[in-house]
């Protein structure tokens, strides 16, 4: 199976802590950064594949599409049979996520910074998705 | 122009003529006053209203008081120096102010303008006024602005006044007239008015029933007229007390006359009078009365004596023995025939107050004699045949004798009552026989009552000739017929049942039924009846109860009494002794208070008044001993369950009347009438502090939401006058958005006494919405309203605050949500890094770690900016919502 992580994140700082947690965890996939929804979204339209496996790493606040836009559009495009999506968010303000939750492809929120701690934790999620339902 | 000081009264009274010094501040007041301070931009307005030594304000906008003395006031300066405007620039440098307590003081006053509040008729009321707390100036359209305002606050005063006193005016209107009606109705006199100007009368409709006369008449109907009706008899009295009580100082006066009627009767009537308006030459110029019809009374009283009259011929005229003695057997009274027997036996009648013992006769017949008196005195009354020999003369007499005991008034015993019979006269005497019943043919023939005997079945052995006038059969077609032939088939139930209870001794007065004419048409028939133990027969008296005016003619038949008229009717008739113990009670009593005068009887009629009339009602009584007559007042009287019933009451004075030897108290129940009248007024005390108070709207609908009434503040509060809202729909005005949430708070009231109802927009006269906060009330039970009554408030000033409120809530959320974030993100960041370099340290390359400590370089600046941004930003967007 074929990993695709998306890092949708417009700030540079927390992107190069988020790929320097990726690695460390040693989760398996190519990594891509997208410095907001648009571009990752364009690129998902073209590239999409049942084949692969895509694990989101998706900001809220960012410019030109926010997190909020990207998921609408993301639904009619993804699958939760292949699609995750982690959402990060800088606050405690629960006010912002609420709407979120009821969306199946959402997987988890991840309060930032994202620790090598937490990067386990969801890699342990990744693969009892993928990996272990695949061999039941 | 007028009212230039403050002290004018003239002014005075049209200030107080508005009625408005300390009434509860009202909205539409208080949105002048913001109007005011907004035209003018200040923070404090006021509308003020300068007494003669004070100032009160309506409205208080910004200031928390609700008036100061004169001393203190501003607005006195706009009235004492008769100016349409004051405006004080700076306060200290005004010589009249700069020594102001609220200058000096609390809250500092720096800055006045007056408008004046000026009346139609030229008075300075107060000022429409705007206050600061710094100097100013304000510009000619700001001026121009607060004078304008002011002359609308005139305006409102004016319009609250002329609502006020239409409403007012209304109100006592309706009050006098409801409550003249219901005197008149329940008592039934008549009121007049004469004009003595004028020689002019006027009568309401009672009054032109009572004098028979009609409305045409009345216009020129002169005081001559009137003397020409009343009877010649009458006419020297009437004059004399007419004179009288026009002269000054009159008391009134009471007359009883009678007056000639349409038909060429005459009518009993009793006219009560007295001047109203005296001249200041102490002529008499308006006189004021009511008037009764007594005929019926009068008649009575005439009816009575006859009735008295004739009892005593038929009782001296009869053949048989009727005597009392006292309880030493000395004769009490006896009739002539008595005292005839008597004298044949002994050659002389008894003495009154002597022993009824003769020497004439046998110690024998004597020791009888005194037999049946003790056993009567013993045992009762009781009835003896007896069989009387005379020897010498071959004379035997049959005679059956009845003894009853003998009481007075306060039920003791005084005496015995003895009735002999002679039966053998008939056989003895076909002549006397003959007269006898001649004499008492000529009594039933003449009498217009129905007088018959029955036997126990019910067939007829006597019956007078009336029965040829009342139901069309001679006497002879009737004798041996049985009566039931003739009742009514409806009523023939009910007629044997009265006939039992008269059998087994009941003495049956006012019984109604009807019987068949001989032409077939109901005659309606009061019956009174008596069983006779000792002849076995019913003795009837049976009225035409279509002759109303004999209708309330009852005669009580009684051995021991003389024949008592009874009033069946809410009128009680009391006989009291002077200290108020009762002699007599008459049965209607039984009906209206449930106690039978038989309970009375004994009792002190003091003891049933209640104890906060008690007082009135002894001193009204005593009056009496000087009076003829008085009238008591409505006071309260306990019935027999215990409960308080309000009666008025007329007290006669009979004590030395004869037959009376009393006090005689007429009595009426007026307590539904008292009740109702008391929740008249009270409802109308309420409806009045309903209507005067403000700023509600009160109207009433049907159930299905149909408008049948609507408060006058209806103008005021939503510029759609009562009349046109009279007829529509309350759902009409309700917002499209809101129409759902109303209908379903409106259906409930169907179920439940009271619904609230949250604010809802309602379309204004004028086309806007505004907020009304609602009450329904289910008064559909209610046989005075009949219908759902609401209470409206308009609330839109403060639903547009909530709403402003709430906006701001959420810009507020708004602002701490991407603050949280801003200020969020760069620490989380640094905390990121913090942790890579602790946990990751030997994996990372050196030029990452100088990436990362540059990364942390960063984050540390962009954290000391947003902490400055914040302090600014918030300051700043808090105050632009608030401008906004």
């Amino acid at each position: 199976m074929n990993y695709q992580i998306l890092l949708i994140e417009d700030d540079p700082i927390f992107t190069f802590l988020l790929e320097k947690g990726i690695k460390h965890a040693e989760l398996k996939g190519e990594t891509i950064n997208f410095s907001n929804g648009k571009p990752a979204l364009e690129y998902l339209t073209e590239q999409y594949s049942d084949n692969s496996s895509y694990i989101i790493f998706l900001d809220l606040n960012m410019p030109v599409m926010n997190g909020w836009e990207f998921m609408d559009k993301l639904a009619a495009l993804a699958s939760t049979e292949n699609c995750m999506v982690f959402i990060l968010t800088s606050s405690a303000y629960r006010h912002d996520i609420e709407k979120l939750k009821n969306i199946p492809l959402v997987a988890d929120f991840v309060t930032k910074p994202i620790t090598e701690y937490l990067l386990k934790g969801i890699k342990e999620k990744i693969e009892d998705k993928f990996e272990n339902n695949q061999t039941v | 122009m007028k009212g230039s000081t403050i002290l004018d009264t003239s002014r005075l009274q049209t200030l107080m003529s508005f009625d408005i010094m300390d009434t509860q501040p009202e909205a539409i007041y208080n949105e002048i006053t913001s109007l005011a301070a907004s035209i003018c931009n200040t923070p404090a307005s006021l509308i003020t209203l300068v007494d003669d030594h004070r100032q009160f304000f309506k409205s208080n906008l910004g200031l928390n008081s609700t008036g100061t003395s004169l001393k203190d006031s501003f607005c006195k300066y706009v009235i004492s120096d008769n100016v349409d405007l004051l405006i004080v620039e700076n306060t200290y440098n005004d010589k009249r102010f700069y020594n102001n307590n609220f200058v000096k003081g609390e809250p500092n006053i720096r800055f006045y303008a007056g408008a004046s509040l000026t009346t139609e008729n030229g008075h300075r009321l107060g000022t429409l006024c705007v206050l600061d707390y710094k100097p100013r100036r304000l510009k000619k359209s700001q001026l121009n602005g607060l004078q304008t305002l002011a002359r609308q606050v005139v305006q409102l005063f004016e319009l609250r006044k002329a609502k006020k006193t239409e409403v007012d005016q209304k109100l006592d209107l309706e009050r006098k007239g409801k409550l003249l009606d219901n005197i008149v109705t329940a008592t039934g006199i008549g009121i007049w008015e004469r004009n003595l100007n004028n020689d002019l009368l006027t009568l309401n409709d009672q009054a032109q029933d009572i004098f028979g006369l009609d409305h045409n008449v009345l216009n020129n109907f002169k005081t001559e007229n009137w003397f020409n009706l009343i009877h010649k008899d009458d006419l020297p009295n009437v004059k004399e007390k007419m004179m009288a009580c026009l002269s000054y100082p009159s008391v009134g006066c009471s007359i009883q006359y009678r007056i000639l009627q349409k038909d060429g009767q005459y009518k009993w009537i009793h006219e009560k009078g007295k001047v109203l308006k005296w001249s200041s030459d102490k002529k008499p110029l308006l006189m004021y009365g009511t008037v009764q019809d007594i005929t019926e009374k009068k008649n009575f009283t005439i009816e009575l004596q006859r009735v008295k009259n004739n009892q005593d011929a038929m009782i001296n005229s009869t053949r048989d023995l009727m005597w009392s003695i006292d309880l030493d057997f000395n004769l009490i009274t006896a009739n002539n025939a008595f005292h005839d027997l008597v004298e044949k036996i002994q050659g002389q009648p008894f003495k009154e107050g002597e022993p009824v013992f003769s020497d004439a006769v046998s110690k024998q017949v004597t020791k009888k004699w005194k037999a049946y008196y003790n056993r009567a005195l013993t045992s009762g009354g009781f009835s003896v045949k007896q069989r009387t020999q005379n020897s010498k003369k071959f004379w035997t007499t049959y005679g059956l004798t009845s003894f009853d005991l003998l009481y007075n008034k306060e039920g003791e015993r005084i005496g015995i009552t003895c009735f002999l019979k002679d039966i053998t006269s008939e056989v003895l005497s076909q002549q006397v026989l003959k007269n006898a019943k001649e004499e008492l043919q000529k009594i039933m023939d003449t009498s217009l009552d129905l007088i018959c005997t029955m036997d126990e079945e019910g067939y007829f052995l006597s019956v007078n000739k009336a029965s040829k006038i009342i139901w069309g059969y001679d006497p002879k077609d009737l004798i041996g017929t049985n009566y039931l032939k003739l009742v009514h088939e409806e009523d023939k139930p009910s007629t044997k049942k009265s006939k039992d209870a008269v059998n087994s001794g009941k003495k049956v007065v006012n019984f109604e039924n009807r019987f068949i004419h001989k032409n077939g048409e109901i005659v309606h028939m009061l019956w009174s009846s008596n069983w006779d133990e000792k002849d076995c027969v019913y003795y009837c008296i049976g009225r035409d109860n279509n002759e109303k005016k004999n209708s309330e003619l009852q005669l009580e038949n009684s051995e021991r009494r003389f024949k008592t008229l009874v009033q069946e009717s809410s009128d009680i008739i009391t006989i009291l002794d002077t200290n108020g113990n009762f002699k007599y009670v008459s049965p209607s009593s039984t009906k209206v208070i449930q106690i039978t005068p038989e309970e009375f009887m004994g009792t002190n009629a003091f003891d049933y008044v209640h104890p906060d009339d008690l007082e009135r009602v002894t001193n009204t009584f005593n009056l009496i001993n000087h009076n003829k007559s008085v009238k008591i007042e409505p006071f309260r009287f306990e019935n027999k369950f215990g409960e308080w019933r309000w009666f008025i009451a007329n007290v006669t004075n009979q004590l030395n009347e004869p037959s009376i030897q009393g006090i005689v108290i007429t009595s009426r129940d007026i307590h539904e009438t008292t009740i109702a009248k008391e929740q008249l007024i009270q409802s109308e005390r309420r409806y009045k502090t309903l209507v005067q108070e403000g700023s509600d709207m009160i109207c009433i609908i049907d159930q299905k939401a149909n408008f049948s009434y609507a408060s006058p503040t209806s103008t005021k509060i939503l510029e759609i006058t009562p009349e046109e809202f009279v007829g529509t729909n309350a759902f009409d005005y309700v917002h499209p958005d809101d129409y759902d949430t109303v209908y379903n708070e409106f259906i409930k009231i169907l179920n439940i006494p009271q619904v609230n109802i949250k604010p809802f927009r309602f379309k204004h006269g004028a086309g806007h919405w505004v907020w009304l906060e609602t009450v329904i009330t289910n008064k559909l039970n209610e046989p005075t309203i009949n219908g759902i009554v609401i209470n409206s408030k308009d609330v839109t000033t403060k639903v547009q605050h909530l709403k402003a409120i709430e906006a701001q809530n959420a810009q507020l959320k708004k602002i701490a949500w991407t603050q949280s974030h801003i200020v969020r993100a760069p620490v989380a960041r640094l905390m990121g890094l913090i942790d890579l370099l602790k946990d990751d340290d030997e994996k990372l390359k050196t030029e990452d770690k100088k990436r990362i400590l540059n990364y942390i370089m960063t984050s540390a600046d962009e954290i000391d900016h947003v902490i400055k941004d914040i302090v600014e930003n918030t300051i700043n967007a808090i105050d632009i919502e608030e401008i906004k």
